[in-house]
């Protein structure tokens, strides 16, 4: 090794103390005498530091929140950036290089960001592998299980955990689970390793979670080898037809929101769950039914399935990233939005919309719930004026100069009692006063001063204060506890006319609002959209402080049964509303503990990718303009109604096409094809995976293998006492008729029963469905053919129906003319009013943003106005400063020259000092103290040869003015004499080779301050 | 989190949760720093400095905690901030001076350590991708030299070393030439 490398080796040793002690006492002797290896030491130490500092900001920068474009800084900004008319030229260059520094600096961590996310996924790479799942050998099996165990324990990133998705595999096959179908079950096949936790993504949406170690093979042991999951998801109606899935316990009907078959095999053989194990299933759905239970498929041996032993469904609730919910509430983000720009904010940001909401909680004295009406924020942010109104309270908070005039408060009731006693309190002076609507007049005292003349009237309270001396802030409550007040105005009638400006009334305390946007609510049900919905409502409503509080104080209980008690308490639309919130059942977070990590991340990331993609879709919106939205619209309207009038098309074709008669074939085959066409495809959002996690779903803990239900009763129809006669003939043993009512995924088999068969219908139902219900029959033919029939009738209206139509079908074709028979069109049409809702809403904030952010227009250009004059004034005074600043400058070089006409350069420069300290708490000082000082004048004399001939010798003294940082200024001779002129001239000289010298001090700080001594000329 | 989970998170070095919850201060640390005369584009560059030196700092065990994260980092950005300033001529120096002495005194600041450190960070751009990360691997993950002589194919643990310390060589030089031009501007 080279001498150079073998220093670095031994300062790296001697730096993380891994230097044996011997050599570390030589080397420390070594390091007093040599300032190189001192040099070096440090650079090394520093250079580790920084190579630390490196990594830790890609750390930094790798966490931290993302920014708005306008706020993250790069090097296009500079050109928008006003700061150079301020700086000087030297001041952009100087930012010039930090750029151009920062930017190769920025450009590095990001290399280094996008290394340590490479690192992650190599880390996940076997979890990575999307669909196919290699089977891996015990050890390698063992090291993947840590290593993720430690991720989900350590909390860090989920996200690269994706969900195993399952492959779709047709096979021949007529039985499944027990149960007999009519065409082959579109089995899902996926791998699963059973030694970890496992997340299954279905195909139609449902999601699987499997713990580890849940299944056990026929001998009762734990299964430690590859899994293969057989899943069948029956989410829709035609599914259910294809499948012969009726919907019946015993003799109950049910309606069903969706069926899956879940079978664990290894190899071939059928595997069983351990005992106490359980795995979770999620069943997407659009309407959530809080009804619904969860079935055991129990097959009846003649290739049918009665639905058993049903069981509750737990309305699970799953925790977001705070970050992504918004708590504010509807309405503030686009006033504040429409005010842009603001301040130093050219764009308005989350940030800034938080502060400014927060902001408002300072005016709220009161801890009770307030509705703010009203706010005026001043140039400075601050809030110059808010208006609010309570229920039960109105605290008006106003930040004014000290100003005295009249104000005026008035409080709109409903109904003011006669004679009812109010309080009210200014700053800390409480006073009392009465309504007596006849005389249509209170005067409010303290201490036998009137202050403020009170006029009631039937449904309005108008206080007047008398030459009030408001203070700085000033709080005005009302107390007035069980008179509904529902608005109070205080208006300075000397003070500016404020435009006022509202948004939706908002019941909630600013700062109790910022106070649940905490992590430590990030595993309660806070954390959750739900809440964010109530929160919304909350905000809304009157007593909404106690409500909130009510979810505070009970996080561990369940969300309905809180829901419940403030439906109890509110009024109105709001009880109307909080009754539909309980009737969702929500419970609470589903189990925290480790297990469920798995299943929580994914709803995380699956809200997460949903929250990007909705922000995506707004900015889109955002960018259009309003002719363009308009066209959207359009288009969007358009696509509509062809969409409809397809869908009519095929209803018609599909009728004409079943119930022609038998043997005759109205159209041919290409036209099932046409028909079968997806037509909606191009509407569909580009979500080929429905998702459970952005959208509401069933959750189930289920453990047993086969066929599972999501059904509720529908006992209205089994009991029903309406009997329609279907007219069938009994056909071939290997044929089924079923009774089906169309807007229900409901499907009920009929028995023969000697003339034909028989459906019910209730009496007096409750809606309008059954009179839209439906009979068809499958029978099975030979080679692997069908025939199918059906008719749509109203119960209500038809004495009998007759199946007789109907024709001939392959299997192929089967499936088709099933798929729009009921299509999951319902969802479809859903997903359809759900983009409609959302666009209508935009088009709806857009136009309120307009109007809003014209009329802030109107008012900015009054402002702006304004502000241009004082700009003028402004810079009028800046000129006339910065002329006498020349003239001052121009003057003080004139003088200059006049004390030293041959320009000598006595390298101190000559300024016009600030003050002077006369004086200091410290002198200033030479470095070294006065006998350095000595030393150093001593040292530097040169004796004039001049002053020798002419023997001159005496002392001078010199003043000098010592600044802020040491520098020696304006040195001069004190007494100047003609005969001395030589030595003071060599005076001023060694003055001016002084060094810096350390500066006065003044409470701390430095300070300017002058100092004077003598220079002796002796000769000997 | 209180500031007790943070310090506790950062010494773990799980560094997420602390940085995301100091950033929730970053718009009033803006809001300082721009008074100071601190352009708004250089805010998030200097703030994220200071959350650097601030978990720098944390993980030293001795480290205490005087005063609220918000306002030692705070502290930290007006010196960084000061440092900066001083070649920019910035006018508001003397306030802000005044500020720190006030207000941030217990904020241990080395502003020549600091200048220097900027000065490394360029140094560091300079020398090879395959130098900056054997030097990472050692002084910022702590790895072993046998286990980075096996995680970046080196045929040994000795020439790993070697290695590394040429890369060091290297850097000392560049390091030398930047810090006299520190000492003389003009050269």
């Amino acid at each position: 090794m080279r001498p150079e490398l073998h220093d670095i080796e031994r300062i790296d040793q001697y730096l993380d103390g891994s230097m044996p002690a011997a050599e570390k006492i030589l080397f420390e002797q070594e390091l007093t005498v040599s300032p190189a290896l001192q040099e070096a030491v440090e650079t090394q130490s520093l250079l580790a530091t920084a190579v630390s500092r490196k990594a830790l900001l890609a750390q930094v920068q790798f966490h931290a929140p993302p920014r708005t474009p306008a706020s993250s800084g790069s090097v296009g900004i500079l050109s928008k950036f006003k700061w150079p008319i301020i700086l000087s030229g030297v001041v952009v260059a100087s930012l010039f290089t930090w750029f151009s520094t920062r930017h190769k600096e920025r450009k590095a961590t990001k290399e280094a960001t996008e290394m340590v996310a490479e690192v992650r996924n190599d880390s996940n790479n076997n979890a990575n592998d999307d669909s196919a799942y290699n089977p891996v050998t015990a050890s390698e099996m063992s090291d993947t299980t840590t290593s993720e165990g430690d991720n989900i324990a350590r909390g860090v990133d989920f996200t690269y955990q994706p969900a195993r998705r399952t492959v779709v595999e047709s096979r021949p096959q007529r039985t499944i689970g027990g149960l007999e179908t009519w065409v082959s079950p579109e089995v899902q096949r996926v791998l699963i390793n059973p030694n970890k936790e496992e997340l299954v993504e279905c195909r139609d949406g449902s999601v699987v979670f499997i713990p580890k170690n849940t299944f056990v093979d026929s001998n009762g042991e734990i299964v430690k080898e590859t899994v293969t999951l057989e899943i069948v998801e029956a989410l829709t109606y035609d599914k259910m037809v294809m499948y012969n899935l009726a919907t019946m316990n015993g003799k109950n009907a049910l309606v069903s929101e969706g069926m899956i078959y879940i079978q664990p095999k290894r190899g071939t053989e059928e595997l069983q769950f351990a005992p106490g194990k359980s795995i979770q299933i999620e069943i997407p759905t659009a309407n959530y039914n809080s009804e619904m239970l969860a079935w055991k498929g129990v097959p009846t041996g003649d290739g049918n399935i009665n639905w058993e032993d049903p069981k509750a469904i737990e309305n699970f609730l799953t925790t977001v990233p705070m970050a992504s919910l918004d708590f504010l509430p509807n309405g503030f983000r686009e006033e504040v939005q429409s005010t842009m720009p603001f301040k130093n904010h050219k764009q308005s940001s989350k940030e800034l919309e938080d502060s400014l909401y927060y902001a408002l909680s300072s005016f709220n004295t009161s801890s009770s719930s307030n509705q703010w009406n009203s706010i005026e924020i001043n140039e400075n942010g601050e809030i110059v004026k808010a208006i609010v109104t309570t229920p039960q309270k109105s605290t008006v908070g106003m930040k004014t100069p000290s100003t005295t005039g009249q104000y005026n408060l008035s409080v709109n009731f409903d109904n003011l009692p006669k004679n009812q006693k109010f309080k009210v309190q200014v700053n800390q002076g409480k006073f009392e006063a009465t309504s007596d609507i006849d005389n249509n007049h209170a005067t409010i005292n303290y201490t036998n001063l009137a202050v403020a003349n009170v006029r009631v009237y039937s449904n309005q309270c108008e206080i007047v204060f008398n030459n009030l001396n408001l203070a700085r802030d000033m709080a005005l409550t009302l107390d007035c506890k069980s008179i509904d007040c529902d608005g109070a105005v205080l208006n300075g009638n000397n003070g500016t006319q404020v435009p006022e400006v509202k948004w939706d009334k908002c019941y909630l305390n600013p700062s109790s609002v910022r106070a649940i946007y905490d992590e430590k609510f990030a595993s309660t049900f806070i954390a959750t959209p739900e809440f964010q919905e109530r929160l919304q409502a909350l905000h809304r409503m009157p007593n909404a402080q106690t409500y909130l509080d009510l979810y505070l104080q009970n996080l561990d209980k369940n969300l309905h049964e809180i829901d419940a008690q403030i439906a109890q308490k509110a009024r109105g639309t709001d009880r109307q509303r909080f009754l539909d919130f309980a009737s969702q059942k929500h419970t609470n977070v589903r189990n925290t503990g480790q297990d469920f990590a798995l299943l929580r991340n994914y709803y995380a990331t699956q809200q997460d990718k949903m929250h990007r993609a909705s922000q995506q879709r707004q900015d889109l919106y955002a960018k259009k303009n309003a002719t363009e939205l308009a066209e959207i619209q359009n288009q969007f309207n358009k696509m509509q109604l062809d969409f409809a009038k397809k869908k009519a098309a095929i209803n018609d074709d599909f009728d004409q096409m079943v119930n022609a008669p038998k043997g005759k074939n109205p159209r041919s085959n290409e036209n099932i094809g046409m028909v079968i066409s997806p037509i909606v495809t191009g509407l569909i959002p580009n979500n080929p995976r429905p998702v459970v996690g952005q959208q509401q779903s069933y959750s189930v803990s289920w453990n047993a293998p086969g066929w599972m239900n999501i059904d509720a009763y529908l006992h209205e129809l089994s009991n029903g006492q309406i009997v329609v006669p279907i007219l069938a003939s009994e056909g071939n043993p290997r044929g089924k008729v079923y009774q089906s009512i169309n807007s229900l995924k409901t499907l009920i088999p009929l028995n023969y029963l000697k003339t034909g068969y028989e459906a019910h219908f209730p009496k007096n139902p409750s809606s309008d469905i059954y009179k839209k219900s439906m009979c068809l029959s499958i029978e099975r033919l030979e080679g692997n053919r069908f025939h199918l029939a059906s008719t749509t009738f109203n119960p209500y209206s038809s004495e009998s129906v007759s199946l007789d139509g109907g024709r001939d079908y392959s299997e192929s074709e089967l499936k088709a003319v099933l798929e729009v028979l009921h299509p999951g069109s319902d969802q479809i049409t859903a997903q359809l009013e759900r983009e409609n809702v959302a666009i209508q809403a935009e088009l709806e904030r857009r136009k309120r943003a307009e109007e809003l952010a014209k009329r802030r227009k109107e008012q900015m250009d009054v402002l702006d106005e304004q502000r241009i004059e004082a700009q003028k004034e402004l810079d009028a005074t800046k000129n006339a400063i910065v002329k006498r600043q020349t003239m001052e400058r121009e003057y003080m070089q004139h003088l200059e020259n006049a004390i030293n006409p041959c320009h000598v350069n006595y390298g101190v420069s000559t300024q016009t000092s600030p003050k002077i300290v006369s004086s200091p708490d410290v002198e200033a000082s030479f470095p070294g103290g006065l006998y350095a000082l000595n030393a150093f004048v001593l040292k530097s004399i040169q004796y004039p040869e001049q002053a020798i001939a002419q023997n001159l010798s005496g002392k001078i003294y010199v003043k000098m003015v010592i600044g802020t940082d040491g520098t020696p200024m304006n040195p001069t001779v004190q007494n100047p004499n003609t005969t001395n002129a030589i030595l003071e001239q060599e005076a001023l000289r060694i003055v001016g080779m002084m060094p810096k010298w350390t500066p006065a001090q003044n409470k701390g700080a430095a300070v300017t301050s002058s100092v004077s001594f003598p220079i002796s000329f002796t000769l000997n | 989190m209180t500031d007790q989970e943070i310090l506790v998170c950062i010494r773990r070095k799980e560094f997420e949760r602390p940085v995301k919850e100091l950033y929730k201060h970053l718009p009033k640390i803006q809001g300082v720093l721009m008074k100071y005369g601190a352009p708004e584009v250089l805010v998030p560059e200097i703030f994220n400095d200071s959350l650097v030196l601030l978990l720098e700092k944390t993980q030293d065990p001795s480290f205490q905690l005087t005063s609220k994260f918000s306002t030692y980092v705070t502290g930290i950005c007006l010196n960084h901030w000061r440092n900066e300033s001083r070649k920019l001529a910035n006018r508001n120096l003397v306030d802000l001076d005044v500020e720190i002495a006030q207000t941030y005194a217990f904020v241990d600041y080395d502003s020549d350590k600091e200048e220097k450190l900027r000065l490394l960070d360029v140094v560091l751009e300079k020398i090879q991708d395959r130098c900056k990360t054997l030097l990472r691997l050692f002084y910022f993950e702590n790895k072993r030299m046998a286990e980075i002589a096996e995680e970046m194919g080196f045929s040994s643990e000795k020439s790993a070393k070697t290695q590394k310390y040429k890369c060091m060589e290297k850097a000392h030089e560049l390091a030398k030439k930047e810090f006299q031009q520190l000492q003389n501007p003009v050269a």
